[in-house]
């Protein structure tokens, strides 16, 4: 695919050490199926060698050094790429302040069924990736440092363990690093369930009044990072934020499979979809689901200017989230999507806290009547209630991200739910031609 | 960062207020009864005009009684998050709604049948177990049964300043007066076929809703489905 | 003190959603505090308490049989 060297912009300033100056973490975009984590396009991960080859050796982060990296992080603006973009300095900065020492956690469990971008860099880069959280260990005084992922992410696993293996053998001045594997379901992801798996409890959310930074795996500080954050902080260590570029992994998700590209923050989103997934199109996009299933869906006109940039968005109430872009084609039903998306979701809930359990569930069954076109005045004025009292109601942010995701779809698919409503009928029907949302695990 | 909070120092209205209405009612119920027996005795001079209204008395209050349990059944039901109306609030205050009116008719029934001299139950009779002359197994179940009751309710009333694992479990567990309150009719009072058909049926209803109540797929069910 | 205004320190009502079982002792307790759901899981005010809240609060903590609620200091 030569699609990312199209997407990615001419950066203002040289790259320093880092090897290639458009895309620093990814190279050419990757492509998986609808599902699975097995690559289509052929990927060849670095090893060891050709990591340093290309990146140079790992930085180390004790002492003063680790203070810069902190300083670094925060200048560069890093921000939390598993999908909340909290900003990385400000939990390290409460990791050291509640002392140090504890847990650092690179989380590869990749649950957005849409995402694929996590699984591409650990197949690609697995070494940039224990870099950065070696470098993490390092800065914090961590006495633990442990690498999360599904355990059927069989691809990205081995790509995992060879590296680590490598590492070994080359005696690298690394904090030990092991590895933990957890159940595939959608929100053993989440930070509060990987803090209680590690804390050998099951890996589902748990309610908490202080952050895992402060009070993590069994009570101890616990910095816990999505594995192409811990990739961008290695980068970040090497580069310093002089030259930092601020590119993002985004996945674009649609019926032939998930394209993973690097882009610069100035991209249109219009323009990555397009240079991915365009072809396939007789009339072109509807609308596009920006973040992931828990994310905001907007129209195509509204998205497509829209540049990659988490900040920018962020001003608009939209975020990049775990940089998923699934867009919906102008001969699809978009509400029924939606309806597919929500029943996911509710499958998917930890059934843990009574809103999520009975309200997501309401939330999908609502968005499946609209979608069937049997949906009464009173039936949305009941979503409309049950939207309102499912929000901020969980342990986890579970429940908000569904809601977002139902609430931004009926103010896009607005003409079209009200035909769904009123006439019973779909303005697009057609295809089903975008991304299959799949069974829940 | 978070507190533990203390106890409150000074007891606070709702609880307080609780009492006092489980009093008054006692009280005024069983006044009430007293002068209405009372009244009957001297305007009709039957005899039997005591014992009849003690028994309607019992049979209204074991009725409230069936309706009261049953309703808490549905208050804890893993089923009750479809049920829309009436809403969560509203339900619990006909909860205690139902508990006021069956105390009302327990302490008529209780009043008129221990002042009754022609009963056989008396005072000590109608609170302690086995000093009644009439039927002392039959009417002892029943004074159990009061206790019990009195116990489940005066603990929930006392919600607040009980802490939730001791009023909690003693509510649930004091409910069981219901088994013993339906022996007491069934053993003391059911003399015809009416009211013996009242009490298998309103037993069965009970004993139906306290199966699906407690072999209902709960979240914590659907829970451990998710963990294995 | 419910309310320190020179310290800016807060005390709210807040639930455990993952301990709650819905029982709704609370909203008895505590009605201006706590209301219900469509499913009969409270949702408890954001405001910060009072002293008159307060006291229903503590009450409605202690009653909680599942020990979901709690009552939480923040400054801000």
């Amino acid at each position: 695919m030569s699609a990312s060297l199209r997407l990615v912009r001419q950066p203002g300033h040289g790259a320093g050490k880092v090897a290639s100056d458009f895309s620093p973490l990814l190279g050419d975009a990757v492509r998986y199926a609808v599902d699975g984590t097995a690559a289509i396009t052929r990927v060849t991960a670095d090893d060891l060698a050709g990591h340093v080859r290309r990146f140079g050796d790992r930085p180390r982060a004790t002492g003063g050094a680790g203070t810069e990296l902190v300083d670094t992080l925060e200048e560069i603006g890093l921000s939390g790429r598993g999908g909340s973009h909290f900003p990385a300095a400000t939990k390290w900065r409460a990791h050291l302040a509640a002392g140090g020492g504890g847990v650092v956690v690179a989380n590869g469990a990749e649950s957005e069924p849409a995402s694929a971008k996590d699984t591409a860099l650990m197949q690609l880069r697995p070494h940039l990736i224990l870099d950065g959280l070696a470098c993490a260990a390092e800065a914090v005084g961590a006495v633990d440092a442990v690498l999360w992922l599904h355990g059927g992410a069989h691809a990205a696993r081995s790509s995992m363990v060879r590296a680590l293996g490598e590492r070994r053998a080359a005696r690298l001045p690394d904090p030990a690093i092991r590895l933990a594997v957890g159940p595939d379901h959608y929100l053993s992801g989440e930070s509060s369930a990987i803090v209680n798996a590690l804390s050998g409890r099951p890996a589902l959310p748990g309610f908490t009044t202080r952050p895992a930074a402060v009070s993590g795996v069994h009570g101890m500080p616990t910095l816990l990072h999505n594995v192409e954050t811990l990739a961008r902080t290695a980068l970040a260590a090497r580069t310093g934020a002089a030259h930092h570029q601020g590119t993002s992994l985004l996945t674009v998700a649609d019926e032939t499979g998930r394209t993973v590209v690097e882009v610069a923050p100035s991209t249109p989103l219009g323009e990555v979809i397009e240079a991915v997934s365009a072809n396939r199109l007789a009339g072109g996009e509807q609308a596009v689901l920006i973040g992931g299933f828990g994310g905001s869906w907007l129209t195509w006109d509204a998205a497509a200017l829209l540049p990659a940039d988490e900040n920018y968005l962020r001003a608009q109430g939209i975020s990049l989230g775990a940089g998923v872009l699934l867009p919906v084609p102008d001969d699809a039903c978009g509400i029924a999507v939606v309806a597919r998306i929500a029943d996911f979701l509710a499958a998917s809930s930890a059934r843990q806290c009574g809103p999520c359990l009975f309200g997501l569930r309401a939330l999908a069954d609502g968005t499946a009547e609209l979608a069937r076109g049997q949906s009464s005045r009173r039936d949305s004025r009941r979503l409309s209630l049950f939207l309102a009292q499912t929000v901020g109601r969980g342990a986890c942010n579970h429940p908000d991200g569904s809601v977002r995701m139902i609430e931004s779809a009926l103010a896009t698919f607005a003409a079209d739910v009200e035909s769904h409503r009123r006439r019973g009928s779909c303005l697009h029907p057609g295809s089903a031609r975008s991304f299959p949302i799949p069974e829940p695990v | 960062m978070t507190a533990r909070p203390s106890p409150p120092r000074h007891a606070s209205v709702g609880g307080l207020r609780a009492i006092g209405l489980v009093a008054a009612v006692t009280v005024s119920g069983g006044a009430a009864g007293a002068l209405i027996a009372s009244g009957f005795r001297s305007v009709s001079g039957n005899r039997m005009a005591p014992w009849i209204i003690g028994r309607a008395a019992g049979i209204t209050s074991y009725l409230l009684l069936v309706a009261l349990v049953l309703l808490g059944l549905v208050l804890s039901h893993p089923w009750r998050t479809r049920l829309t109306r009436p809403s969560p609030a509203a339900r619990i205050q006909l909860h205690i709604a139902l508990t006021v009116f069956t105390l009302v008719f327990t302490a008529l029934h209780v009043v008129v049948l221990a002042t009754d001299r022609f009963a056989g139950v008396g005072w000590w009779g109608a609170a302690l177990p086995m000093r009644a002359s009439y039927r002392p197994v039959a009417v002892t179940l029943g004074v159990v049964g009061m206790w019990s009751g009195l116990l489940s309710g005066i603990t929930a009333a006392l919600a607040g300043h009980l802490p939730g694992r001791v009023w909690w479990p003693i509510h649930k567990v004091a409910a069981v007066a219901l088994i013993l309150v339906w022996l007491h009719g069934v053993l003391a009072g059911g003399d015809t076929n009416a009211l013996r058909w009242l009490y298998l049926s309103t037993g069965l209803l009970v004993a139906a809703a306290a199966f699906s109540r407690y072999t209902a797929r709960t979240p914590a069910d659907q829970l451990a489905e998710l963990r294995q | 003190m419910a309310r320190d205004s020179r310290h800016g320190l807060n005390r709210r009502l807040r639930v455990n959603p993952v301990a709650c079982d819905g029982v709704g002792i609370c909203g008895h307790l505590a009605a201006e505090l706590v209301r219900f759901d469509s499913w009969g899981y409270p949702i408890v005010t954001e405001r910060a308490l009072d002293q008159r809240d307060l006291n229903r609060a503590t009450a409605a903590v202690a009653a909680c049989p599942k020990r979901a609620l709690f009552i939480q200091d923040s400054r801000y």
